[in-house]
């Protein structure tokens, strides 16, 4: 758990300078480290008791960068990584626990869409192998359905308008606001807000279809 | 769906979007212009917008919780201990209570179990290398860290104390505590967590979660010791700093978060907002949103709320006005961003509370009050003010480099540690005797209370630790702060000089029973030369002058001493020049001017030795061009030299400027320049050079009138200021410019009006300045009647306005004959203002007749 600060900024720097490979080590980082910290967190103090998701990807980001001198956009960029990373703990999450209910097998629900997350963002590293423990995600139980739903759309959504999944990805399972979602992905707060509400429409439009 | 064609139909959603919803059906019609499949697509797309709010509108993350269900630990065994049932989980560890297994009795201890990744060979060594430190930190208000060890499969962890009780701050709320007794549960945690720094350790993460009461209301400080062994950067060496990134964050100071290494200072931060946690029941942040990085930059950047507007009166036991003010004041200087100007131990944050409780007014003022902590230097000026020579600057200068080598001997830090508080202490007496006059006149009861206070305080430290050598330095050290505050010339009564002798006599004494028991280290040699050269000039200022002579002598002497070491540093030799300069000084005031004025060569010569050498640095070339400053002072007006003196002061002002070129910002620099300026203004003008004394003198108020300006806060200032448009006025109304003149003293009396000690209840520098301004308007007015060719009641007003003027004047001159300082020229203004009074009776009477 001990990443030097310095590899994960050099990692984002690498990462906007194009190379794609370096995305996929942070995503894999990030990803052992939010297992961890969940695993460490299973009660948070003697208040609270859970942790919540936006808190952990904040910690995680915490513990990884240790706030040391990150440019701003760094920071952005990280939680957008972290979006996908989310994205794709919760999406595997809700799909074993869909599979679990119709008494299927959850590793090999997840294993397909880990599959999918990688191939749909097209990154061809190769991340680390993944034990799922159903437990790790704590999800009201009638939400699986939508986000298992919501992920299919976005998988639809970005073969056709990838920047738009982008943002969707980052606000919907990052928790991003619109000013880090417009540094993120350098463009401006005005066309976030026109391609989240473009795709919001759409989304809603199909999910309706879908569940009629 | 191709992303050629959804481009095509997002544009058209979105400028739809944009249209009045009354007109949109039409807008898209048209905009289609027949393509009815886009319109239809849109239109789906704007009733989708249009529908109600689904789960896609909030976050799913805000929503998701990611955690895994606890490992069951109960009934395990762990060491030599059976884990009972847990008790609380932390980011990085889990707590169970556990009984110990051979015992007969129940013997409880905490056990917490680490996560693994704490690398358990590693922790141990730390613990083994600390145990001892850990040991010796015994203290009713600290559970205690008993063991560590790891188990079998490796999951390293501490055996603890347990407490049974619930966090601080639910005590507070459920028993609905009032805020007295709020205050002193936190007082408690503050002797504990002062203990813990004591020992040159930080504890690193208190909150109320760490803090917990038990129901006899006992306060136990947890978890201390573990940040510091959690640490693998720093734990392992014997530092007293530790470095891990908070999973609190509500509790991390700005430095903790930037990820520099914990002090005391980010314990007094986390403390800061404990007790504000414990006044308010609410955070003392409040960033727009939950996300972590919005309250991280709001704990680096933005002001924390104040408990007085925080709290929620409907619900608290008592209200917001209770807290505004002082307890405000006291956490807000706790949280104060920069941990430098924060409280400067915890001991102090403590004493703040004790004297909020007590009703005393506090440290924390606004920040603004820290300038007075600076007035030295403008003593010094006011000595001259009223007729003296002393430089106490030269001895602040002193006493600023000593202490900044004290803070450089790393090797004597717990020494430092105690110096801190004690320091810290006599700053507060400080700080609280000048607010108390600032805000109230006649406050000399409360501040004798204070000192009073903080004297036993100290007595009771050196009484416990009466082997503690370094306890009775400190007390040394108080004692020379109190009598630098009891004679502090321009705030206080001039009756005080008695006293301040007393306490710079007893904090001699202490250090020569040091020295004579052994103690006998270069920094205690430098106090003991620092404390006689106080004495004789304090004595010389209340007229001693045996004493006086006796005090530099010794002073001599000791100079002599720390200058033939082997190892002699520059500041060292500085020090033994400024001896041989005060000596001199009182040599040549007390009747021996040649021989004075030789000695003082002395030391000027060993200046000016260093300077060829090659020492440029700003302490000795300052410390020369005072000792010029002062040499001419004595010969023009102690021997009425005033010729040879010109080319002194020129040299010495010469300096000055030189100085303010290299380091423009220095205030004391411009400060003491503009003071040399307007000696050398006299000096010329007595010299026949007329012109170039007036525009000498009008530099010198302009430069002090900018200085003032840019610092207003700064009551020496203005004082100075208003001493010099008092002798400018004279300058001018000697070349017969009585309307300017008049103009000058106006403000010159307007300005010290406005001091502190002009409302005071008994007599001191400011209103004895005041009175000899008063004199000089009386006689201007004189002046004024007398060239006058108007009308009779014209000049009758004239002249009742002098009597007046002077008459006042006469009242101060009258009791300042009484005061040791003051007398020899309180005479002579009298005698002054006497042959007004008379000369004002006659006119007025001659006018009457007529």
């Amino acid at each position: 758990m001990d990443t030097p600060a310095q590899s994960v900024t050099q990692l984002l720097q690498q990462w906007r300078n194009g190379n794609t490979a370096a995305i996929a080590s942070l995503m894999s980082l990030l990803y052992r480290e939010l297992r961890a910290m969940a695993r460490e967190h299973v009660r948070r103090e003697r208040r609270s008791h859970t942790l919540q998701g936006t808190a952990l990807v904040n910690e995680a980001f915490m513990r990884l960068v240790k706030l040391r001198s990150v440019d701003i956009r760094d920071r952005a960029h990280f939680f957008a990584v972290a979006s996908t990373v989310m994205r794709r703990i919760l999406v595997d999450h809700a799909r074993a626990r869909l599979s679990r209910k119709r008494g299927g097998d959850a590793v090999r629900v997840a294993g397909e869409s880990l599959e999918r997350v990688l191939h749909s963002d097209g990154l061809e590293a190769d991340l680390p192998a993944v034990d799922f423990d159903p437990a790790f995600v704590l999800l009201d139980a009638d939400r699986s359905g939508d986000i298992t739903a919501l992920d299919d759309l976005l998988s639809r959504l970005q073969t056709f308008d990838a920047r738009q999944s982008q943002v969707v990805e980052m606000r919907y399972f990052g928790g991003l606001t619109v000013e880090q979602t417009a540094q993120a992905l350098d463009i401006s707060e005005a066309t976030v807000k026109r391609e989240w509400v473009a795709a919001r429409a759409w989304l809603r439009r199909e999910f309706t279809r879908a569940t009629q | 769906m191709t992303p050629d064609r959804w481009q095509v139909v997002k544009g058209m959603l979105c400028a739809a979007l944009e249209q009045d919803p009354q007109h949109r059906e039409r807008w898209l019609q048209r905009a289609c212009a027949g393509d009815e499949t886009l319109q239809r697509e849109v239109h789906s797309l704007i009733a989708a917008h249009d529908g109600p709010a689904d789960f896609l509108d909030a976050p799913v993350v805000e929503h998701a919780s990611l955690a895994l269900p606890a490992t069951d630990w109960t009934g395990r065994i762990v060491g030599r201990y059976r884990i009972l049932d847990e008790i609380g989980r932390g980011g990085m560890s889990a707590v169970f209570r556990a009984a110990r297994l051979e015992e007969q009795f129940e013997h409880e201890v905490a056990i917490k179990l680490l996560h693994r990744s704490h690398d358990p060979a590693g922790l141990m060594r730390r613990f083994r290398a600390e145990r001892q430190i850990l040991a010796r930190l015994s203290h009713p208000n600290i559970a205690h860290l008993l063991d560590g060890a790891s188990t079998e499969d490796g999951v390293p962890y501490l055996i603890m104390e347990y407490v049974r009780g619930e966090p601080i701050d639910a005590y507070c709320e459920r028993r609905r505590l009032g805020l007295a007794a709020r205050l002193r549960l936190f007082r408690t945690l503050c002797d504990a967590v002062h203990h813990v720094h004591r020992h040159l350790m930080v504890h690193g993460d208190i909150k109320c979660s760490n803090v917990l009461v038990n129901e006899d209301g006992i306060v136990k400080l947890l978890d201390f010791g573990i940040a510091r062994l959690l640490d693998p950067e720093h734990g392992s060496a014997c530092h007293a700093h530790t470095c891990t990134i908070a999973l609190t964050p509500e509790s991390a100071s700005p430095e903790q978060i930037r990820g520099e290494p914990l002090t005391t200072a980010s314990d007094i931060y986390s403390l800061g907002i404990l007790l504000h946690r414990l006044l308010t029941g609410q955070p003392a942040y409040e960033p727009d949103s939950d996300a972590y990085y919005e309250l991280t930059r709001h704990i680096c950047e933005q002001p924390p709320r104040r408990p007085s507007l925080a709290l929620e009166e409907t619900t608290a036991p008592y209200s917001s006005a209770q807290l505004r003010g002082d307890l405000d004041n006291i956490v807000l200087k706790a949280l104060h961003k920069d941990p430098e100007r924060r409280y400067g131990s915890v001991e102090l944050l403590s004493q703040d509370i004790a004297w909020h409780l007590g009703g005393f007014p506090i440290a924390a003022a606004p920040e603004s009050r820290r300038y007075r902590l600076q007035k030295f230097v403008g003593r010094n000026r006011a000595l001259v003010a009223v007729g003296m020579l002393f430089g106490l600057s030269l001895v602040i200068g002193i006493v600023a480099t000593s202490w900044q080598a004290h803070v450089a001997d790393r090797e004597r830090q717990r020494a430092q540690r105690h110096f801190d508080d004690v320091r810290g202490l006599a700053q507060t007496f400080m700080l609280d005797v000048h607010d108390s006059i600032t805000s109230l006149p006649g406050t000399l009861p409360v501040r004798g209370k204070i000192i009073g206070h903080s004297l036993r305080y100290l007595d009771e430290l050196a009484r416990e630790r009466a082997d503690d050598p370094e306890v009775r330095r400190d007390l040394a050290r108080a004692y020379e702060r109190i009598g630098d505050l009891q004679g502090d010339v321009m705030a206080t009564n001039l009756g005080n000089n008695e006293s301040a002798l007393v306490s710079l006599r007893r904090s001699r004494d202490m250090r020569e029973a040091l020295w004579s028991q052994g103690v006998r280290d270069d920094a205690l040699l430098r106090e003991r030369l620092l404390i006689e050269l106080k004495l004789a000039q304090y004595s010389q200022a209340n007229r001693s002058i045996g004493d006086a002579l006796r005090y530099a002598d010794a002073a001599a002497d000791l100079a002599h001493t720390l200058t033939q070491r082997p190892h002699v540093t520059t500041e060292d030799i500085r020090l033994g020049a400024n001896a041989l300069v005060v000596r001199g000084t009182i040599q040549a005031m007390n009747g021996a001017l040649d021989a004075g004025l030789e000695e003082m060569d002395r030391g000027i010569r060993i200046f000016e030795q260093q300077i060829g050498a090659g020492n440029s640095q700003i302490n000795i070339r300052r410390g020369l061009a005072n000792a010029l400053c002062r040499r001419g002072d004595l010969l023009a007006k102690v021997g009425g030299r005033y010729e040879p003196a010109y080319p002194v002061h020129l040299r010495s002002f010469e300096l000055f400027e030189a100085l303010i070129q290299e380091y423009p910002l220095d205030v004391h620099l411009r400060h003491e320049a503009a003071l040399v300026l307007m000696d050398l203004g006299d000096i010329a003008a007595r010299t026949g050079r007329t012109q170039e004394g007036l525009l000498r003198r009008s530099d010198a108020v302009e430069r002090l009138r900018a200085l003032s300006g840019s610092e207003p806060l700064r009551e020496e200032l203005r004082f100075t200021l208003g001493w010099a448009l008092g002798e400018l006025a004279a300058s001018v109304q000697e070349q017969g410019q009585h309307v300017q003149a008049a103009r000058y003293l106006d403000e010159a009396q307007s300005l010290l009006g406005s001091l502190s000690g002009a409302a005071a209840t008994r007599l001191n520098t400011t209103q004895f300045l005041m009175a000899i301004n008063d004199l000089k308007l009386g006689k201007l007015r004189m002046a004024q009647a007398d060239a006058v060719q108007a009308s009779r009641d014209r000049q009758e007003t004239l002249w009742s306005e002098a009597h007046a003027l002077v008459q006042r004047s006469t009242q101060v001159f009258n009791v300042a004959k009484d005061d040791a300082v003051l007398a020899a020229e309180a005479v002579e203004h009298l005698r002054t203002a006497e042959a007004a009074l008379h000369a004002c009776n006659e006119s007025l009477r001659r006018l009457r007749r007529v």
